[in-house]
Parts: structure tokens; sequence; C-alpha cells
């Protein structure tokens, strides 16, 4: 096997850096200066890899932060990190499963009786993730909307298929979580929302994260439009006359939502 | 004086990483420096602002990438779709040169996002040689690798630093980054001299140079990006730009991130220490 021993190096100190308290033979491993001694020269490493990770999430999940305080924030993040640790090469997908690390780990598990305040933090670790997501994926900003949907009942209008924009994000959460993110980011410590379901549309204008909430009829429509359903289809099922479906659509394509038709792009 | 030879790329001037909170101002131009280095995976995947703003600078301004995952120490395989996905973003945007680190970020499938160091020994340099060969063969041009800060060596290291790198470009035919900072935070930490380390250095090699701020822990330094150059690494860089003319150099500022102006006049130091050098 090629560089057997580099392997076995380096599977030592990684492990001796994220599992600090299974750290072996140190003194073995690594030179030892008098000013600084091979146990303390590992500690940098050691430090340097939670508190850049645990910062990184917190910069990507500050209403979860805020919401649960930063000490506990903390705590969850370290678990996180100790459970799933990253295996990207961006740290742009660090916190892509902190929601279903969260879920899958629930303090309440086992007790019989969900605590909503689980619920909440789930929710808006959901809507930060699906937030950041929108903010980088690939938007709409220089596209013309599309152009040639047909007429509702005339010939292709029922069989036409959408493209949606790169970033669009929906989400149903179990609180206004957008209102209460909006709140902690203008730093105004809103109380805590009360249970209520909402469907919300995150997309991208002007490089600007937009979230609009909807009610359960359109978005099921743009669920289904999104996944390559044709839009009569799409409008039945999700209990839209074609009327009120086409102006869904219209709407949505001046908003550029929807960025082609049966894969056609504008020319602008 | 040395052949200057680089690997055919050209010396780009006076630049500084590209930064969000400068974007506007970059924008607005005229920016006051010559080119920008991007760190790769800021806009390898990015589809919003980030990746407007690297389109919008690399149309006006010479850009490099600069990569921080590339991991070409490690013994986990190399990513290939990210190298290829890296020589596309290269080739659309005319980056001048493509750079990496030499170490690993992590093996067994993991990403620690550390720059963490390697063993230097006869294994790991072929090791590295070969990668850095395939590596190469993806992006379809040379690989330019910089020497990183490091806290820790391996009691089983048997090839100095500068040495191993020397080496490396020797057999590969990648450039080098000489991040003098890291060099004199790593000599403090090691307790080698760094002057003898750029020595060490093949000067034909050395595409261009980093300088950055550090933190002193009293015991030891720590490579933050966070504050203005140190001034023996001043002292430092004045002796390298001595050795190597005409070479393209780079203000690094991550952490903490000063008003633009401050970058700039920061970048002037090095423009005026270039000069006195000359």
């Amino acid at each position: 096997m090629p560089a057997e021993r580099l392997r076995s190096l380096q599977g030592w100190l990684q492990g001796a850096i994220m599992d600090p308290a299974a750290a072996t033979g140190v003194e073995d491993v690594v030179v030892a200066t008098a000013r600084l001694p091979a146990a303390r020269r590992l500690a940098i490493y050691q430090h340097g890899y939670l508190s850049r990770l645990v910062e990184c999430l917190g910069a990507h999940y500050p209403v979860t932060r805020h919401l649960l305080g930063v000490e506990l924030f903390e705590e969850f993040a370290r678990d996180y990190l100790a459970a799933r640790p990253s295996r990207s090469y961006t740290l742009g997908a660090l916190g892509a499963g902190l929601a279903d690390h969260l879920a899958a780990t629930r303090p309440d598990a086992g007790s019989g009786e969900r605590e909503p305040w689980i619920d909440l933090v789930v929710d808006v670790v959901r809507f930060e993730r699906a937030f950041t997501e929108a903010h980088g994926a690939e938007g709409a900003e220089f596209r013309a909307p599309p152009e040639g949907l047909p007429e509702p009942g005339s010939a292709g209008w029922a069989g036409t298929v959408v493209s949606t924009v790169g970033c669009l994000r929906l989400l149903r959460a179990g609180f206004p979580v957008h209102a209460f993110a909006v709140a902690v980011r203008a730093r105004r410590d809103p109380p805590l929302p009360a249970p209520g379901e909402v469907r919300l549309v995150l997309a991208r204008r002007d490089f600007v994260v937009t979230v609009a909430e909807v009610d359960e009829p359109r978005y099921r429509l743009l669920a289904a439009l999104r996944s390559g359903v044709p839009v009569g289809r799409a409008g039945a099922d999700a209990g839209l006359t074609p009327d009120r479906t086409d102006a869904c659509l219209r709407a949505w394509i001046a908003e550029r939502l929807i960025v082609a038709l049966n894969g056609r792009t504008s020319r602008g | 004086m040395p052949a200057v030879d680089r690997l055919g790329l050209p010396d780009l001037g006076f630049g500084v990483g590209l930064r969000a909170s400068h974007a506007d101002q970059v924008l607005r131009g005229p920016a006051g420096v010559d080119w920008f280095e991007v760190i790769t995976e800021n806009v390898l995947d990015d589809g919003g602002y980030a990746r407007y703003v690297f389109d919008q600078v690399a149309e006006r301004y010479p850009v490099a990438l600069h990569g921080v995952s590339l991991s070409i120490g490690s013994t986990d395989p190399l990513d290939l779709d990210y190298l290829a996905r890296v020589r596309r973003l290269a080739d659309g945007a005319g980056a001048a040169w493509v750079s990496d680190h030499l170490c690993w970020t992590g093996v067994l499938g993991v990403n620690t996002h550390d720059l963490l160091p390697l063993p230097l020994t006869e294994e790991s340099l072929r090791h590295v040689v070969r990668r850095v060969r395939v590596a190469q063969d993806v992006l379809e041009r040379p690989l330019v690798l910089e020497n990183p800060s490091t806290y820790l060596g391996f009691a089983e290291s048997t090839v100095p630093e500068a040495e191993f790198l020397a080496r490396l470009a020797e057999e590969s035919g990648c450039g080098l980054l000489l991040d003098v900072n890291n060099v004199y935070v790593s000599a403090v930490n090691h307790e080698f001299d760094p002057y003898d380390y750029i020595r060490a250095l093949p000067a034909d090699r050395v595409v261009h140079l980093h300088v950055a701020g550090h933190t002193d822990c009293g015991t030891h330094l720590i490579d933050t990006h966070d504050q203005p150059v140190a001034d023996p690494v001043w002292d430092l860089y004045a002796f390298t730009t001595g050795r190597l003319p005409s070479v393209s150099v780079l203000l690094e500022w991550d952490d903490r991130v000063p008003a633009f102006g401050v970058l700039t006049a920061e970048l002037d130091k090095a423009r005026e220490r270039t000069a006195r050098a000359g």
C-alpha cells in the first residue's frame, strides 16, 4: 500500500484532533521544544478545529444561536460535529445535516410527549438552512421572464412543464419562523413565536433572499411544478381551477420563480 | 541574480485577497491594487452574490484562485471532480494560476477544514509528487503550492520543509507560493532560521508571495490574518524580495477585516519595501 506510514500518522493526528480524550502517545509522535511541549502543540490543532467549525455553524445559524443562547448552541454544535463530521470540501455544507441531527437526537425522544420548543428549534434550523441555500444557489438576477405560456384551455397549456429557479426553496414549518428570524436579525429580541403552520417560499431578488408565505393550494402547486409535474395536473392536484392555476403561473413567471417553459428560457 | 522563470507565469504586481465586505468598493473602482486572489471554495459552487462579484472582478482585474480543500498531502483519493470544477472555474475566469497548500485536510472521508502538517519524509515526498502530477493533469496547468504555518512537527520527519518544497517543485513541476508570514510563524514555532529557509528555496519556482498578520501567543505564533504585518515579517519580506525581483505579491487579511483603505495602505508598505530592495 503506498504511503502506508503516512496514512497511519494522518489517521492518528486526525483522531487526536477530533477526539482529544482518545489521543495517546503524543510525545512519541510530536516533536516538543522546551517552550512548547508536544501536548500543547497538539492542543493548538484540537482547539482550532472545534472553535473554527463551531464559529462557522454560528455564522450559518444566527437565529438558532440566539434562540438557544450561545452556551447551549455551542454544545449542540459540538455534539453535531462529533456525530456528523464534515465530509465536504466546502464549509457551505457544514450545517446541512444539523436539522436532521437535532430531530434524530431530540431530548424528548422516548418521553412520550413532544416538547414544542424542540419543534421550534428544528423549524428555525430548517429555515436558516433554506435561507443559506437560497442565498448561494443559482438565481435569476439577469434573466428575463420566459415567454409563451399558452392560455388555459388552449392546446399545450395543461401539458406545459416549467423549470423553477435554482435558489427556490419551499419550507413547511409549525411556527412563523420567518417573522421570528427577521426580528432576531434586526436585534429586536422577540418573544418566542406561538405555534401556527406556515408554508414558505424562499427565493432571491437582486441577490437578496426573499421569503413569502403562501396558502396550502399554492404551496402544493409550486412544489408539484418544481418536481416536474405538468401544469394541468399540478393545478388539479392542488385543488385549483385552471384560471387560478394560470394566475399563479403568470405571477411566478413575472417574479422569476419560474425561469423556463418546456425547457425554453427567455432570449433575454 | 537568479534566472526568472516562474513557470512562465506573470508578475501581477501587488494584490489583496478579495473579501465580501469590500465588494462594493472594488466594483466601483479603481481599487488601487493590481490584482485579486479569491478563495476557490468561496465561489466554486456559488450562484449568488459572491460569484457575481468574482465574475465582475475577473473582468476588470487579473485574478488567481487560492484553494484550501485540495488536500494534496492526504492519503485519501484525490477529489478529481473538485479538481475538474476548479479547472472550469479557472478557465472561465482566466485565472492567472491555481494555488493551494502543502498540507492535508482530512482522511477517511472527513474534512477537518484545517491545513494540517505533513510528516516530512521521503515517503511523503513521493506521495505528494505523485498527486501533484495527477492534479496538474486534471487542472491542465501547473499547480502552485504554499508553505503552510504549522504548530507541530513529527518526530519521524527527516526532510527540512524548504528542502521538501524545493524537491517537490523540481520533481513534480509545480510552482511555489512563498508565504513569508508562514515562514516566520513556523520558524518561531519550530525554532529554525527563516532566512536559511528562504535561501533553500528555488527562486525560479516561486510564483508569488503572501504577506499577512499573525498573533503572538507568547509561547508560539498563530497565523490569524487579522492584523497588520509584523515588523520581523517585513524584514524577512525585504530579504525575500531582494532574492526574488519582479514577483507577484499579495496581502492576506481574512479576519476582523478592516476598511479597504487600510489594506491598500498595508499593501503600499510592501511596494515601498520591494522598491527599496530592488
